[in-house]
């Protein structure tokens, strides 16, 4: 199967601590991806790097077939998407404003662009905000509207992460909907969530990242046996290995 | 810990304003004292032209400026109500909070500088520093109404912009056709009637009316009464600053779906001038602080520049204010575009890193859209210069020189755009951040007037001299700026891009 990512000995580190060590991942093409871990593990750290909001100290990562250099930056960039945490908008524009600019951006079609944004934004629920600064907005509505943003570009890689934190459970299910029909067109997604149900209702394959490095990585076949006896909540907590608290440690609460 | 974390250019910058605000401070009490002493009988005596009427209209006319300026410069954006709102979510009283950030702002260094010059000419006035409570008093009081008026005078402005700048632009139309007509009527041909007349209205008006509060404030009586009123409007107006600051502590914005229509102009502005030139634009020309800005930009040349020009013999070696006026207008906008460029959009620029496109392109593109209006401007007036100036002699000179000190404050600005980052507030005078941090705002009004003088004062025989240096010098800063550009993305990356990270 293709690689959609590829990523082998990549070193991050912000000053003496480093956050990310020989770092080794690879995710199939058309995968949706989950990767989990603990607080401060340095998810966000890889998401912004493979993004390209952050240099990192060494290694090599491959997206597509092509290194993510310099030379390859940009062609890289108009491949891939993301909706980040807190979402990155553009605060004093109007909702219909920011979608047209990211259009512009990404030379989306003048003639069906409009389209696509009106049924996005109904899709989502954000209709009634088409006119509105997205400094007024609700975070499920401005969450929503990066994920229209990024839906928009048409990318072949999309990075989300935590995606569905404050929004409303009919929204997770659309945008699950969406999700699934761009893995048929091939798009893959990587996820990084605190909310395992919805990793574990969602992904295909999915990583543990503890300690710099990835600890597991769960295939949907090794997935399909482990989930036979437990849910993806205990099978991370045996991963991970976090020492359970003492009895008594709460005694005074 | 403060200081732990200064650098060594915030260091200098630090001693910088607070070298312009001791220059300040000692301009502003060596005029009082000058003033107060001017009516002392003996050395009033020595000067022929001094008259008692003068000389209380010289003092009232001054007491008035002092209390103009220190209206418009005190300072009420120091609450960061944003920051201080987390304290309430862990339970620290609401009125507490506001009590102390309204007694902060009294301690701004601007705010103390006018306060404490109050202090010293109400002495003087009084004579004795036996009467030390009724100056801190009245000094307190004044304080207080200027800001509670100007807390009110901003809120108005916020809601009705539009008037506002409609009626001022009006007003200051009519003000600058009259400008010549007026200097030239009766009134200042037969000035020395009008002074008992003019006395009477300004002894009436806010600083007038300090000015003169020793004439009333001797007996005992009449101070324990003024001390008591004083302290009651004294405390129901600090008792109204904490309620507003309170309310303005625990305001919750909601979601709105209310219709923003400037759409189309951020759309004109991104096709004429490239997407993010034309959003960078967009956000400063729209930011509310701005359009103030602007407006006083525009004001200073249109009142000063008519009046100026029309007395060019008179000025004599002073010729070179009229250049400096003229420079007002593209180095307030240098400043307002280039002064802290990356503050207005901060986070929503790692979204720009992420497009496809490079970011050296993105940056250049906003450099050179933040240049536009400035550059303009500095053509136009370059060039209305030699036409209205006439001055054939110093042509070269003054282009020279309105070059040299474009790309001198140039330099600045990028320095500053990249050293004194700063997050901009969208809210209209939001009492927190500033578009512009005030050390570098005062540090380069300081500046520019320095500048001036040494750059358009004619040196006579020497002038050649002068041009070829100002040529060196805008060789070299040509350079600087060239440097700036070209590593402008490396500039970027070490100085913005991490913070920006660190706040996500």
């Amino acid at each position: 199967m293709d690689q959609a990512i590829k990523i082998s000995g990549l070193q991050k580190s912000y000053g003496n601590t480093a956050v990310l060590e020989d770092f080794e991942l690879s995710v199939p093409s058309g995968n949706i991806f989950g990767l989990i871990g603990p607080n401060g593990a340095g998810k966000s750290t890889l998401i912004g790097i493979l993004t390209g909001l952050l240099d990192y100290d060494g290694g090599q990562i491959v997206i597509n077939g092509r290194e993510l250099n310099e030379q390859n930056e940009q062609n890289i960039k108009r491949q891939i998407a993301s909706v980040l945490q807190p979402p990155l908008l553009f605060e004093h524009f109007t909702s219909h404003d920011f979608l047209h600019y990211i259009c512009d951006i990404y030379n989306i079609d003048m003639q069906d662009r409009q389209q696509k944004m009106d049924s996005m934004l109904e899709y989502l629920g954000l209709s009634e905000f088409k006119h509105a600064k997205i400094n007024k907005l609700s975070a499920g509505s401005r969450k929503k509207l990066s994920f229209c943003a990024a839906i928009l570009s048409q990318p072949k890689i999309l990075f989300l992460d935590e995606p569905f934190e404050s929004i409303d459970v009919i929204s997770i299910g659309r945008m699950k909907t969406i999700l699934n029909r761009l893995q048929e067109k091939g798009v893959t997604t990587i996820i990084t969530s605190h909310i395992l149900e919805i990793v574990e209702n969602l992904c295909d394959d999915i990583a543990i990242l503890h300690n710099q490095k990835i600890i597991a990585y769960l295939d949907s076949e090794t997935r399909k046996e482990l989930q036979k006896d437990s849910s993806l909540s205990e099978i991370f907590e045996s991963y991970v290995e976090v020492e359970k608290p003492k009895n008594d440690v709460l005694k005074w609460l | 810990m403060f200081r732990q974390s200064l650098t060594g250019t915030k260091i200098a910058v630090f001693i910088i304003y607070g070298l312009s605000l001791a220059l300040i401070f000692s301009q502003i009490i060596s005029t009082v004292y000058l003033i107060i002493t001017l009516q002392n009988t003996q050395l009033s005596e020595m000067f022929k032209w001094y008259t008692p009427q003068r000389g209380r209209f010289i003092l009232l006319v001054f007491a008035n400026l002092l209390w103009l300026s220190q209206f418009f410069f005190t300072n009420i954006r120091l609450m960061k109500l944003k920051e201080n709102r987390k304290l309430l979510t862990w339970g620290y009283p609401v009125r507490k909070l506001s009590q102390y950030l309204t007694l902060l702002t009294f301690l701004h260094p601007m705010n103390l500088l006018f306060n404490l010059s109050w202090l010293i000419l109400l002495i003087f006035q009084f004579g004795s520093t036996y009467y030390l409570p009724i100056a801190l008093g009245i000094m307190i009081l004044n304080f207080s109404l200027i800001f509670s008026a100007k807390f009110r005078v901003l809120t108005v402005i916020k809601n009705y912009q539009k008037w506002l700048l409609a009626l001022f632009l009006t007003v200051l139309v009519v003000a600058s056709a009259m400008v010549e007509s007026l200097f030239s009527s009766t009134l200042f041909t037969h000035f020395e009637s009008y002074i008992p007349q003019l006395n009477k209205i300004l002894v009436v008006l806010p600083g007038g009316l300090i000015a003169s509060a020793h004439m009333v404030l001797k007996p005992l009586l009449a101070q324990i009464m003024a001390l008591f009123f004083c302290g009651a409007v004294i405390l129901l107006l600090h008792r109204d600053h904490t309620f507003n600051t309170q309310q303005s502590l625990q305001i919750l914005s909601s979601q709105s779906t209310a219709n923003t229509k400037t759409g189309w102009f951020r759309s004109w502005l991104c096709s004429q001038t490239g997407n993010h030139a034309g959003k960078y634009l967009y956000y400063v020309i729209t930011h509310p602080y701005n359009k103030i800005q602007a407006l006083l930009f525009v004001v200073f040349p249109i009142l000063y520049v008519p009046y100026m020009v029309s007395r060019m013999e008179e000025l004599g070696t002073s010729k070179f204010l009229v250049l400096f006026f003229f420079m007002y207008a593209p180095m307030g906008f240098q400043l307002m575009f280039l002064g802290n460029m990356f503050g207005y959009e901060h986070r929503e620029l790692l979204k720009s890193i992420q497009f496809p496109e490079g970011l050296e392109h993105q940056l250049r593109e906003r450099f050179l859209g933040a240049l536009i209006i400035p550059l303009t401007l500095l053509v136009i007036i370059s060039g209305a210069e030699v036409i209205i100036l006439m001055d054939v002699e110093n042509m070269l000179s003054i282009v020279l020189g309105n070059i040299l000190i474009f790309e001198a404050f140039l330099l600045i600005f990028l320095w500053s755009t990249f050293n004194q980052f700063v997050e901009v507030e969208w809210v209209s005078f939001s009492f927190t951040q500033p578009v512009i941090s005030q050390s570098v705002a005062v540090t380069i009004s300081l500046l520019m007037f320095l500048f001036s003088a040494i750059i358009y004062i004619p040196y006579g025989s020497y002038e050649e001299f002068k041009q070829i240096g100002m040529l060196v010098l805008i060789a070299i800063s040509s350079f600087c700026i060239y440097q700036y550009i070209d590593n402008i993305e490396q500039l970027f990356t070490s100085k913005i891009t991490p913070d920006l990270w660190t706040r996500l």
